[in-house]
C-alpha cells in the first residue's frame, strides 16, 4: 500500500433516502490502492446501499463517487470497468455451469477470446472449482456458490474489489479460504472494500475500518485508532475467595484502576493498560488476605467500540 | 456484441431445460403430426357418397367424382353413411337427396372435433362450387336457352373456360380449395404456429423474473453494460425463443408432413413480426409479474385465451361477424389472415400489407411497453 498514491475510490458525502427513511446519510471515505477498507455495521446499517452506489447500480440522491479518477454513476461504463462487484446475495445462473457463468460475466466486463479463456481457468483454480467447472451451479454447495460468486467479481482483475458480506452462511473452512484470498488480492495491489457485521473479520482483514450505523459513519480509523477512542481501557475479571470487600477497596485506591465492582466470587475492574499494571493489582489484592482463583484480561475490541459509540450491540 | 451475449444465455437456458425442450420442440410437432396425418400431402380423406336419383343429383355426384383428391365410395343410404362416419370408416359422407324440390339439400356428415370441421369446410366448398355450376345450368334449361341439363352444363363449363374472370361460380367458391388440391394446405398448422409461438413466449417470460430473483440482472448492471444493452439483449433473447418455436413448427411440419406455408418472403415476414409481438408480450409479462411460477402458469393461461379469442383454436368459419371483429384485437387474427391470403390464394407481400402493418404496430406498441416496464424492474430492484 502506498499512502501517497491518489485514492482509488473516493466517496464524498453520498446520501440515499427511501421515502422517509434515510438509508445512507452523508457518507464519505476513500480507499488507496492495496488497501482493504472495512465497512462494519449491523444489519440495516446501510452497507449494501453504500456499496450499490459505489458500484453504480444505484444513483445517489446527492454526493459524488469517483473510482480510479472517473465519476461513478449508473451510466458510467468507464468507471465500472475498474470495479469487481460481489453482491451480498449469490448472483449466478443456477442452470448454467461454473465455467459458463464466468464466461458470461467475463464477456460483459469486456473480456474475449483467449484472455477470457485464460482468466476463466485462473479464477476456477483460485476458487478451487476447476474440477466442477462444467457442472451446473445448482448442484453446488453453499460454500462453492459463494466462492464462484466472488470469482465472478475477480474475472477481469479489477482495481477495486467490492465484497458485500461475502462470508454470510459459509462454513468455517470456506470462510478462511475466502479471507485468505482477500488478503492475497490486497497484497497484489487491489483495493478492497469489504462490508461485514462480523467484527473478527474486520479486525483480521482490514487496514482501516469505518463503523456505520443508521446510515452514518460514526467512527473511522485503524483498529488501534478506534480502540484508543475508548481511552485504552481494559477489563479485568479476578476470581477471589474469602472476604472481598477489603481487596476491592484496596484495588480502588490504585492509580491505574478506574472502577471496581464486586460480586460474590469475583470482582471486575476497569483499568488503564491491564498488562503493565497487572502485577501491582495482584499484589495489592493478595496483601489484603484474599485468595485469587483466576484472572482474565479482556482487551477492548471493535465490539466494545461499537457498543461505546452507538449504545447497542453489533449483533442482534 | 454484449446484446448477443445476453440473448445467447436466454437460448442456452431454454435448451437446458428438459421441460421447455419438450414443449418447444416435441409437443407442437406431435400436434402437427396429428394434423399432418389428417391433412398432409398425399392424404386422401375417405369419403362416402349417397347418390340420389334424378338428373341434377346424378350430375352433382358425377362432377364431385371428377375433382382432384376426391374419390368417394358409394354408400347405399343416409343412415348407412352416418353409421360409417361414426364408426370411422369414412372421415365424412356426402348425402345427395333425390331430385324433387327446387333445390338439392345436400348433407355433409362428419364427426365432432375440429379436424372434422376442417374436412367439412373443404367438402362444403367443393359441393357449393359444383352446386353453383349446376344451378347456372338449371337456369339455362328453365329459360329455354338449352334443351337439357347435359347440354346446359357443357355450356356453363365452356363459358367458365372462355371467360375465366367472369362467373357466378368463381365467386361462390371463395373459400373452396379449388386453386390447390385438397390436403396441401392446412390452416390448422398456421393456427398451431401462432398459438404455440405466443404461448411459449409468454410462459418463457418467467426467465426474466428468475434473472431478477437470482440477482443476475442487477449484477449485469454493475459491469460496464448499459441498461439499454441489457434490455435489448433480453428482448433479443425473447425474440430468439419465439423464432425458434415458430420455425420449429413451420419447418418441421413442412419437412415431415408436407404442410405448405406459402411463398418464402411473405411467410418469413409474418413469422418474424409475430415473433416480435410474442417477444414483447413475454417481456411485458416477465416485468409485470414478480413470481416466476405464477408467470409460467399465467403465461399458459393467457396464451390459450389469446389463441382462442384470436381465432387460433377453432376453424374461422364458426366465428360470427362480431367474434371476427373481436378476434382482430389480437395479433393472432392478423397473422392467420395473412397466412390464409398467401397460402390459399397464393398472395404475395403486396396482398398482406395491411396484416403486416397491423402486426408491426402490435410489435412496436408491445415492445415499447415491455422495455419501459423492464427498465423499471432493473432500476428499482
Ligand atoms: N429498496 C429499498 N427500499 C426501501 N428501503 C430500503 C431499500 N433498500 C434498503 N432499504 C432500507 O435501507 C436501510 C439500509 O439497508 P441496507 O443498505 O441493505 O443495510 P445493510 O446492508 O447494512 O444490512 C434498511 O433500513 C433497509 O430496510
Ligand atoms: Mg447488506
Amino acid at each position: 500500500m502506498d499512502p501517497s498514491a491518489p485514492p482509488l475510490l473516493n466517496c464524498s458525502r453520498i446520501r440515499k433516502t427511501y421515502g422517509d427513511l434515510v438509508a445512507v446519510d452523508d457518507v464519505s471515505f476513500h480507499i488507496s490502492p492495496g488497501e482493504t477498507y472495512g465497512l462494519l455495521g449491523p444489519n440495516g446499517a446501510g452497507k449494501t446501499t453504500v456499496i450499490s452506489m459505489i458500484a453504480g447500480i444505484l444513483d445517489a440522491d446527492s454526493g459524488k463517487v469517483w473510482v480510479a479518477g472517473e465519476p461513478m454513476h449508473p451510466r458510467a461504463t468507464k468507471a465500472k470497468t475498474a470495479v469487481g462487484y460481489v453482491p451480498q446475495d449469490i448472483a449466478l445462473y443456477p442452470d448454467l455451469t461454473a465455467c459458463e457463468n464466468l464466461m458470461f460475466f467475463g464477456r460483459l466486463v469486456g473480456l474475449a477470446g483467449s484472455t477470457l479463456k485464460k482468466r476463466t481457468k485462473e479464477v476456477l483454480r483460485l476458487t478451487g472449482l476447476s474440477d466442477r467447472a462444467d457442472d451446473r451451479t445448482s448442484t453446488f454447495s453453499g460454500g462453492m456458490k459463494r466462492r464462484l460468486n466472488i470469482g465472478i467479481g475477480l474475472i477481469h482483475q479489477p482495481r477495486l474489489l467490492i465484497l458485500d458480506e461475502p462470508t454470510v452462511g459459509v462454513d468455517p473452512q470456506s470462510r478462511n479460504a475466502i479471507l485468505e484470498s482477500v488478503d492475497t488480492m490486497a497484497d497484489e495491489g487491489m483495493a478492497v472494500l469489504y462490508t461485514t457485521h462480523y467484527m473478527e473479520e474486520a479486525e483480521r482483514l482490514c487496514d482501516r475500518i469505518g463503523i456505520i450505523d443508521d446510515g452514518k459513519i460514526v467512527a473511522e480509523g485503524t483498529q488501534r485508532e478506534l480502540i484508543e477512542k475508548l481511552g485504552g481501557h481494559d477489563k479485568l475479571h479476578i476470581g477471589i475467595t474469602g472476604y472481598g470487600l477489603p481487596a476491592a477497596n484496596a484495588a480502588a485506591m490504585l492509580d491505574c484502576v478506574i472502577r471496581v465492582s464486586l460480586g460474590d466470587t469475583a470482582m471486575e475492574l476497569i483499568v488503564r493498560d491491564a498488562r503493565s499494571s497487572l502485577a501491582e493489582i495482584v499484589n495489592t489484592i493478595v496483601e489484603t488476605g484474599a485468595e485469587i482463583t483466576g484472572i482474565e484480561i479482556e482487551e477492548p475490541n471493535l465490539e466494545a467500540v461499537f457498543l461505546h459509540l452507538t449504545g447497542k450491540a453489533l449483533r442482534d | 456484441m454484449k446484446v448477443l451475449t445476453i440473448a445467447g444465455v436466454t437460448l442456452r437456458r431454454m435448451v437446458r431445460d428438459p421441460l421447455s425442450l419438450f414443449f418447444v420442440f416435441v409437443f407442437p410437432l406431435l400436434l402437427v403430426l396429428v394434423i399432418g396425418a389428417t391433412f398432409g400431402e398425399g392424404f386422401q380423406p375417405r369419403i362416402g357418397i349417397v347418390e340420389g336419383n334424378g338428373p341434377t343429383a346424378d350430375a352433382l355426384a358425377a362432377r364431385l367424382r371428377t375433382l382432384d383428391g376426391f374419390t368417394p365410395r358409394t354408400v347405399g343410404s343416409a343412415s348407412e353413411a352416418a353409421d360409417g362416419v361414426s364408426r370411422g370408416a369414412y372421415e365424412a359422407a356426402i348425402v345427395i337427396p333425390d331430385d324433387g324440390g327446387s333445390m338439392l339439400a345436400v348433407q355433409v356428415v362428419v364427426r365432432q372435433g375440429s379436424s372434422a370441421r376442417q374436412i367439412r369446410t373443404v367438402i362444403e366448398g367443393a359441393v357449393a362450387a359444383e352446386a353453383a355450376v349446376l344451378r347456372a345450368a338449371d337456369v339455362l334449361v328453365a329459360e329455354g336457352l338449352r334443351p337439357n341439363l347435359r347440354e346446359a352444363l357443357e355450356t356453363v363449363d365452356q363459358v367458365e373456360q372462355l371467360v375465366p374472370g367472369f362467373s357466378v361460380v368463381e365467386r361462390s367458391v371463395d373459400d373452396s380449395p379449388n386453386d390447390r388440391p385438397i390436403g396441401t394446405f392446412d390452416l390448422g398448422a398456421a393456427q398451431q404456429l401462432v398459438l404455440f409461438t405466443f404461448l411459449t413466449s409468454l410462459s418463457g417470460g418467467a426467465a426474466l423474473i428468475q434473472a431478477r430473483q437470482w440477482g443476475v440482472s442487477r449484477r449485469m448492471l454493475a459491469t460496464p453494460t448499459s441498461a439499454r444493452t441489457v434490455i435489448a439483449g433480453e428482448a433479443l433473447g425473447r425474440f430468439g425463443v419465439a423464432i425458434v418455436q415458430a420455425l420449429t413448427i413451420a419447418t418441421g411440419s413442412s419437412l415431415l408432413f408436407g404442410v405448405y406455408w406459402g411463398p418464402l418472403l411473405p411467410a418469413t415476414m409474418i413469422i418474424a413480426l409475430f415473433a416480435a409481438v410474442s417477444a414483447g408480450a413475454s417481456m411485458l409479462l416477465g416485468s409485470l409479474v414478480d413470481n416466476d411460477q405464477q408467470a409460467g402458469s399465467l403465461g399458459v393461461f393467457l396464451g390459450l385465451a389469446a389463441a382462442a379469442l384470436g381465432g387460433a383454436m377453432v376453424p374461422p368459419e364458426i366465428f360470427s361477424p362480431t367474434m371476427r371483429n373481436i378476434s382482430h384485437l389480437l395479433p393472432h387474427a392478423w397473422a392467420l389472415d395473412a397466412f390464409t391470403e398467401i397460402v390459399r390464394r397464393g398472395g404475395g407481400v403486396d396482398d398482406i400489407l395491411i396484416e403486416l402493418g397491423m402486426l408491426s404496430l402490435f410489435a412496436v406498441v408491445i415492445l415499447v411497453a415491455a422495455a419501459t416496464a423492464f427498465r423499471k424492474t432493473l432500476t428499482t430492484s
